[in-house]
């Protein structure tokens, strides 16, 4: 009998160090392919003047669809930040998901509204759309708003899908501040194609927290002074520089973050729009328009741009982190289900044999796999069998993997985008760095748990987003002391745009 | 052995072996020793991207300093008017001085930088006194060796910035990578050949053999707003280049008669409609959408079938603005079509093209509240916009 549980235990160990060694491999290689892909997209830019295809009478008609749902405190702003974008070819869909707030009637007030005869063909099957406004102020005249009966975000967007009266969609949370030139850059990689269709791209999400913003605009770039959203912010960093740049290179991207994302149209709806039965209908969609071409045995590629395009407020509180990445895990798991066909199935070639079994292995599989290790490893503590002397350099050589891995993920950012230029903030977020492993994470790796445990109980729930809202962090950007001290460190937007 | 026991013994035995086997692997590959060499390492490398990152840091202030630096030399070169005055030799000493200044490739690099975007906001004498000094100061010689370079990237800037800075007399060594293998050397050499001839530089289309990308074709296109049309030129180089093997040569053709309006090659535009590329009779209905004539209603109409369900959208939105009475037959066949949205365009252009569309389009409402009363009073709102 001890042996049968000795030969149980020797695999588990050697199953979890396999699992490890393939993890450490899997982050190593990331790093070499998003440093390839970054060094690539940062050379061509040079010879990119966005500006010829701002006035351009043939850069490509876009339509934005921002769902918003009880936004009341900042929807007018948003709104407002969202008619300046810098392209001239753009509609801009906002839609009501039957917020329970004023959201509806600020808007209705802000931009003299009236209730239009509006004809939306319903390809993609939706909750019915109450009213549907146009401005009376020819300023306007880009902006639609749709009001609807509640149904989630996924319905949401698929009211927008069917409204957009361009094959250029550019879907979007209606919390968060584009970049001016936003979509100038998300659009070029649609204007570059040639033999191999692009469906679609994603831009880099960055955290908006402590940054000043005024009328819907970044002024100025600041990090985060709360160890929360700094912590996320380089998570982002890590993410969007590392993570998603190398599967740029390998052509497996298999999400496009919700809060920003371009698509076709012709072929969101061909595969049947977002689903509105799981929580993470943004990475589903891009699955679905994958496996839609893979299966068709056509050339495509999904593009991402390293350039920080788009902003957001990160959770200040444990709690509502904690509900955000409960619900990212039971999207992944049920995008995973959904499509669980691809696995390893060669028919799917790159998105079958590497994109979905990483997203399985180690992004879905990996919370699971760290707490069922630390449940092992607190029995065989209870029962003395563990060598402690070794279990702490092994411990420290993780750590110490982690860490190296997360400041090399600064390093990236500031040899290419440099968006934190003060000393001072980058030590921070080093420090940040080293705490991660011993607050953050296991936080995090909990919350995945709470996910599982969710998805046991079958709660399907979105689980509310509170945001303090971008307005507590205005400042005054015409200081002249202010302004002086932008211009030297760079971090004015005006400064930033020469 | 392993495989010896697998065959003489039990079960329980093999899986014991099993065990013995693995167990002596671990302590082999994964002892304190060997981690705590790789926590060592990590940590050194650890200690040396935090060293690299505040490089970084420093290097990219010191860069900052330096191009501020060169601007406002620059700048004072050019305000206190020193580049009108060449030939005084005061200025020829200050003007020497600051390329004695220039020792280091990164500051020549800058000071070409700087050169560009300056002369990008001035106008006349003040321009060519801009590329005087980028030659005098040797910096067209930096440009040049860039061209020679094995990167796709150093030459690509090379070419750029020798056309940037009007260097006429490099033509024929732009023009020589007009077909080159790497997109952005082609790109950039296809834009200077435009900048420094104009549109007789539009020769390269009987060349290349690579795809300009709709990106390549607005660059193209914005940079030949700079010059005065050349009529003669288009109306006799159009038709040759409509009929080119390279489908991106004959979307780029269309593009060109749709924005300089060259009424004449209708017809060749029309031709277009017949062609098997479906971004090629795409990119003919909308430049029929400036270049039509009375006939060309009649013509979309007839294609109008055959074409992609994408396409079809297209004509309809050419016909908004081009469709007469003739073709409301048409048009109210349409309204029969298994797509809302081909009704919708359809009933968009019946309303705008003649009175008698839009009673039709009541009536249709009257008879069938779902859809066509929704789309008449969707039309209907539009008209009053």
């Amino acid at each position: 009998m001890t042996s049968v549980v000795d030969i149980i235990l020797i695999l588990f160990v050697y199953g979890i160090l396999l699992y490890s060694v393939m993890l450490i491999s899997s982050y190593l290689l990331i790093g070499l392919f998003a440093i390839r892909e970054t060094d690539i997209y940062l050379h061509k830019n040079d010879f990119t003047d966005y500006r010829l295809l701002a006035s351009s009478p043939h850069a490509p008609q876009v339509t934005i669809i921002a769902p918003a749902y009880n936004e009341g405190l900042t929807i007018v702003e948003n709104v407002r930040s969202l008619l300046s974008i810098q392209y001239s070819n753009l509609e801009l869909i906002v839609i009501n998901d039957g917020s329970t707030d004023d959201s509806l009637k600020k808007l209705i007030e802000a931009y003299q509204l009236i209730s239009v005869n509006y004809f939306i063909d319903n390809k993609l099957v939706t909750k019915p759309v109450r009213n549907v406004y146009r401005s009376k102020n020819p300023r306007y005249k880009k902006l639609l708003i749709i009001d609807k009966e509640n149904g989630g975000k996924g319905d949401t967007l698929n009211v927008g899908l069917n409204a957009a009266s361009n094959n250029y969609v550019v879907c979007i949370d209606a919390d968060c501040v584009l970049e001016q030139d936003s979509i100038l850059k998300m659009i070029k990689p649609f204007l570059e194609e040639t033999d191999e269709k692009v469906i679609a791209s994603g831009g880099v999400i960055r955290i908006a927290n402590s940054c000043v913003i005024q009328e819907g605009r970044i002024v100025q770039i600041k990090m985060p002074k709360e160890y929360l959203p700094r912590i996320q912010s380089l998570e982002y960093i890590r993410a969007f520089l590392l993570g998603r740049m190398a599967w740029s290179r390998l052509n497996g991207l298999m999400i496009i973050s919700g809060a920003f994302g371009m698509f076709r149209k012709d072929i969101a709806i061909e595969c049947g729009g977002y689903d509105h039965h799981t929580v993470g209908e943004d990475m589903e969609l891009v699955v679905r328009m994958r496996r839609l071409l893979e299966e068709r045995q056509e050339k495509y590629r999904i593009i991402y741009i390293p350039d920080p395009l788009c902003w957001t407020e990160a959770p200040y509180s444990l709690k509502i982190l904690g509900r955000q990445r409960n619900r990212w895990t039971r999207g992944l798991y049920e995008t995973l289900k959904m499509h669980k066909k691809m696995f390893l199935n060669p028919d799917y070639r790159l998105l079958g044999s590497l994109s979905y079994p990483y997203w399985f292995f180690f992004e879905m599989l990996g919370p699971l796999i760290e707490f069922i290790g630390f449940a092992v490893f607190v029995i065989l503590a209870l029962l003395g069998l563990i060598d402690w002397d070794f279990f702490f350099i092994f411990l420290g050589f993780i750590v110490c993997f982690g860490q190296t891995y997360s400041i090399f993920a600064i390093y990236m950012e500031v040899a290419t985008y440099y968006q934190y230029k003060r000393k001072r903030d980058i030590l921070n977020l080093m420090l940040t760095a080293i705490s991660e492993p011993f607050y953050f994470h296991p936080f995090i790796v909990f919350s995945a748990l709470k996910g599982y445990i969710d998805l046991i109980k079958k709660k399907s729930q979105w689980g509310e987003m509170t945001r303090q809202g971008f307005s507590k962090n205005i400042s005054d950007p015409e200081d002249p002391d202010e302004l002086e001290k932008n211009e030297f460190l760079g971090t004015n937007i005006h400064a930033r745009s020469r | 052995m392993i495989s010896d026991i697998f065959e003489t013994d039990t079960p329980l035995l093999v899986y014991k072996a099993y065990y013995i086997e693995i167990a002596s692997v671990f302590p082999k590959f994964i002892n304190q020793d060997y981690l705590m060499i790789c926590i060592k390492a990590l940590l050194f490398i650890m200690f040396l991207i935090i060293i690299a990152t505040f490089v970084t840091l420093y290097l990219k202030k010191r860069d900052f300093i330096f191009k501020h630096h060169i601007n406002r030399k620059l700048k004072a070169l050019i305000i206190t008017g020193i580049l009108d005055h060449k030939e005084d030799e005061t200025s020829n000493v200050q003007i020497k001085n600051f390329g004695k200044s220039l020792d280091k490739p990164v500051l020549s690099q800058f000071t070409i930088d700087e050169l560009i975007i300056i002369k990008g906001s001035l106008l006349g004498e003040s321009v060519d006194n801009i590329c005087w000094l980028y030659v005098e100061l040797g910096l067209k010689n930096i440009s040049l060796k860039k061209l020679s370079s094995p990167l796709w990237y150093v030459k690509a800037r090379g070419i750029q910035e020798l056309y940037l800075m009007e260097q006429s007399d490099m033509l024929k060594r732009i023009y020589k990578n007009v077909n080159d293998k790497n997109e952005f050397v082609r790109m950039e050499a296809q834009v200077g050949i435009i900048h420094l001839t104009g549109f007789e530089g539009l020769r390269f289309l009987n060349v290349i053999d690579y795809v300009l990308t709709d990106w390549q074709q607005i660059k193209l296109l914005e940079r030949l707003r700079t010059f005065d049309m050349s009529y003669e030129f288009l109306s006799e180089n159009i038709p040759k280049w409509l009929k080119s093997t390279n489908y991106s040569v004959i979307l780029f053709t269309i593009k060109l008669a749709e924005d300089y309006q060259l009424y004449g090659v209708h017809d060749h535009i029309i031709k277009c409609l017949e062609s098997p590329n479906e971004l090629v009779r795409n990119q003919a209905v909308k430049a029929l959408n400036t270049l039509a004539d009375e006939s060309t209603a009649k013509i979309l109409s007839h294609f109008y079938p055959s074409e992609t369900y994408l396409n079809k959208l297209n004509i309809l939105q050419c016909l908004e603005n081009i469709a007469t009475q003739k073709q409301i037959g048409f048009l109210a066949g349409l309204m029969e079509d298994k797509s809302d949205t081909i009704k919708l365009r359809a009933a968009k252009v019946l309303g705008k093209c003649s009175s008698e569309g839009l009673s039709l389009l009541a009536k249709m409402g009257a008879l069938q509240a779902d859809p066509y009363e929704r789309i008449y009073q969707h039309v209907k709102f539009e008209l009053t916009r």
